[in-house]
């Protein structure tokens, strides 16, 4: 009896024991681990708000994300998650043929545009494309004939000038509007011993940024979009005289010595403490960093070029946002994710505590900065066309020659000089 | 069986993760150098040597070679001879203590990770708030304050002063423990010989430290032609490609050109130079080992 007894409680443990497991198991294979790159090394916080608002919906899915520093992120460490054979569900990316177009072409981005118009946004209020405003929905590769969409927007930056307003009241300056403006008040900063350009190229793209505007005003768009695509020259008197623009300015001696060993973080510092007085381009997304020092400051579009084919209402621009890995097992969560980084309630956090400009219709009432405002209000809605980014959206190969040949430039090589050779590389490229 | 077993059996596991993570990334680099492979799908067509012949082409590669060749002999050169004259020096020193703290100083630099000293040069050699600009200034020679590493013909000897702050007490040391190793007997007998201090430390001293130049050259030669951090932390190869080096090139062209086949073709040209260097360096050296 005793024994009969002993074995009965012997099974019932090892059934029990078996449930046990077997229900652990249940458990925890239905916990789904979502891999998300991007480039939020320091600044995570307010994605963890986001991601704490997408558990809700979805309980059991973890977010592991894997961040790198944007420079690194960009130049190769995106690329070696794929190339590890580890690639992320989810991961940012920036518009243009340098990253979208890549990703496309290798098959590793899923078109996003049937979803969006067949799906109802986060809040489930209406179609999930219908939230967002009808500029933010393009493709994100510049030379895309395709409907699709790959790249799902979250910031849009656009660049302008920055200065520090102590600096220009103490030497009685104004912003100004054209580059002949620029450049007598550069005069007059600098004879008040003060540095007037700060940027810091060390990156190869603050300098790019400005310098592409500068081609721009004195060139035209459609010169700027034939250069990136190698279709002008650089020896086309137009572009030479956007070259011999930059030349006049370097030199006088109004950019700051060692740009091209310095970042934008290096030059900072100079402009808050008023031994600078203007950062040549910057991104609606700095506002934060600069409002945390306590100056005034300002901003102002980039000047035009009164004898150039430029138009003043193209501005500098990009997107940035995140991909979907189209082989992931978790779609439906993915998307999920898509939909949480791009509800209302995200966008509330990339306005106000990322410093982003709206994508999203109807969430201007979440801009109180009041440069966010006056990006919105003189630069982002003025402008009628927009260009990209030079490290964003010209070819990695003809972007080595840009970035070369300014790179010469603020070194003091003569604009002639340096155009002629980096015609010689387009030649050769072709 | 087991006797003539058990000596390889006991190689095997430090063969096994040579061929792990030494021998297959070099076969699978070969191999992807023969391709226009794209790292997003892990697959490209097969292209034969046109990777090795686009080296001839590649400008840039013949600058970032030239830096190599330059930063190596210099370096090489200045680190073991200052190496080799700061070790005679603290030899010299008697008071034990005094002996151990310049070892420690000289040895510190060793300890630090190379990111972090590249970041800390960064900041000496800073235009405005740079350490050795202000430096410059405040003693009267503000003209010769500059842009070091903004300039094509200063930027690359800042690197290789870098590199020197950070190897050449790691050479004293080693020197140094090498000098100690000498019997002070040979040095008296010389001395009674009446040789000269110079005569003595060239033909008993440096003979019988030349295992140690041996190793201190090869590490320096290797060291060269692999440098990437200082310079990539410390200007990114620029400006104008100016402190350009074979594994940033590499680099670049691998993760920020896209091409990665062809930035494996550096990296498998860089091998072979190496295994050139260190063989033909190695045979010079050959039966100049003393005993004693």
């Amino acid at each position: 009896m005793m024994r009969r007894m002993f074995l009965v409680v012997l099974c019932s443990f090892f059934a029990v024991g078996m449930a046990v497991a077997a229900g652990q198991k249940e458990a925890k294979s239905a916990k789904i681990v979502l891999n998300v790159a991007g480039i939020f090394v320091d600044d995570l916080k307010p994605w963890e708000e986001i991601v704490a608002m997408y558990k809700e919906k979805f309980p059991n899915v973890e977010i592991k994300w894997t961040n790198m520093n944007n420079d690194d992120y960009q130049r190769g460490g995106l690329t070696s998650l794929f190339a590890a054979g580890t690639p992320p569900d989810v991961y940012w990316n920036f518009g243009g043929d340098r990253q979208v177009a890549r990703y496309i072409e290798a098959g590793q981005a899923m078109g996003l545009m049937a979803t969006l118009a067949a799906e109802k946004n986060w809040e489930g209020n209406k179609v999930w494309k219908d939230s967002f405003l009808p500029s933010a929905l393009t493709s994100g590769r510049m030379e895309a004939e395709e409907k699709d969409l790959y790249l799902l927007p979250i910031d849009i930056n656009y660049v302008c000038a920055w200065y520090n307003a102590d600096v220009f009241n103490k030497v009685g300056v104004k912003a100004p509007t054209t580059f002949t403006e620029l450049f007598q008040i550069c005069q007059k900063i600098k004879d008040a011993g003060i540095i007037p350009i700060v940027f810091g190229n060390k990156g190869r793209w603050q300098g790019g940024h400005w310098f592409g505007t500068m081609i721009e005003r004195v060139a035209g768009k459609k010169a700027f979009d034939e250069l990136r695509l190698t279709r002008r020259a650089y020896t086309d008197p137009d572009i030479l005289r956007a070259f011999e623009l930059l030349e006049k300015f370097v030199k006088a001696g109004f950019i700051v010595e060692g740009v091209n060993t310095i970042t934008q973080e290096d030059g900072w510092p100079l402009i808050w403490a008023g031994k600078a007085a203007i950062e040549a381009s910057s991104g609606s997304w700095n506002i934060p960093n600069w409002d945390e020092q306590g100056i005034a400051y300002d901003l102002f579009k980039q000047p035009k070029d009164e004898n150039g084919k430029g138009d003043w209402r193209v501005e500098m621009s990009n997107k940035a946002g995140f991909m979907l890995y189209p082989k992931t097992t978790y779609k439906a969560e993915a998307i999920g994710f898509l939909k949480a980084v791009s509800s209302m309630a995200a966008e509330k956090i990339h306005v106000q505590i990322r410093g982003q400009l709206p994508v999203l219709l109807g969430s201007d009432s979440f801009i109180v900065n009041p440069k966010m405002l006056k990006f919105i209000r003189e630069i982002s809605v003025p402008a009628t066309d927009t260009i990209i980014f030079p490290e964003d959206g010209f070819a990695p190969d003809v972007d080595a020659i840009f970035q070369d040949a300014l790179e010469a430039m603020l070194d003091g090589k003569p604009a002639k000089e340096v155009t002629a050779a980096a015609q010689k590389r387009v030649e050769a490229l072709k | 069986v087991h006797r003539k077993l058990s000596p390889y059996l006991y190689v095997l596991p430090a063969l096994l993760l040579v061929g792990f993570f030494v021998l297959y990334p070099v076969a699978k680099g070969i191999y992807i150098s023969l391709l226009e492979y794209n790292p997003l799908t892990g697959r490209g067509p097969y292209v034969g040597l046109k990777q090795f012949l686009r080296l001839f082409q590649d400008r840039i590669l013949w600058i970032a070679l030239r830096n190599n060749v330059l930063y190596t002999m210099i370096t090489m050169v200045t680190e073991v001879g200052a190496g080799l004259a700061l070790a005679v020096l603290i030899n010299r020193v008697k008071t034990g203590w005094l002996s151990n703290a310049y070892r420690v100083i000289l040895f510190a630099p060793r300890v630090l990770s190379m990111a972090a000293v590249s970041i800390l040069f960064g900041l000496v050699f800073h235009t405005q708030f740079g350490l050795l600009n202000n430096i410059l200034r405040n003693v009267g020679l503000a003209s010769l304050a500059r842009t070091w590493l903004g300039r094509t013909d200063t930027a690359l000897l800042a690197i290789i002063g870098v590199s020197f702050w950070s190897f050449v007490g790691f050479s004293a040391i080693l020197y140094f423990a090498a000098l100690q190793r000498i019997p002070q007997s040979y040095y008296e007998v010389a001395a009674i010989e009446g040789a000269s201090a110079l005569r003595q430390f060239v033909q008993i001293t440096i003979p019988l430290i030349s295992g140690m130049t041996t190793v201190l050259v090869g590490l320096a030669l290797i060291g060269g032609f692999t440098e990437f951090a200082i310079p990539y932390i410390l200007t990114g190869g620029g400006p104008s490609h100016s402190t350009e080096f074979l594994v940033s090139w590499s680099i670049k062209q691998a993760f920020e050109m896209n091409r990665m086949s062809y930035g494996t073709a550096i990296s498998i040209l860089l091998l072979i130079m190496e295994l050139i260097f260190t063989f033909a360096f190695l045979r010079t050296r050959e039966g100049k080992s003393y005993e004693y």
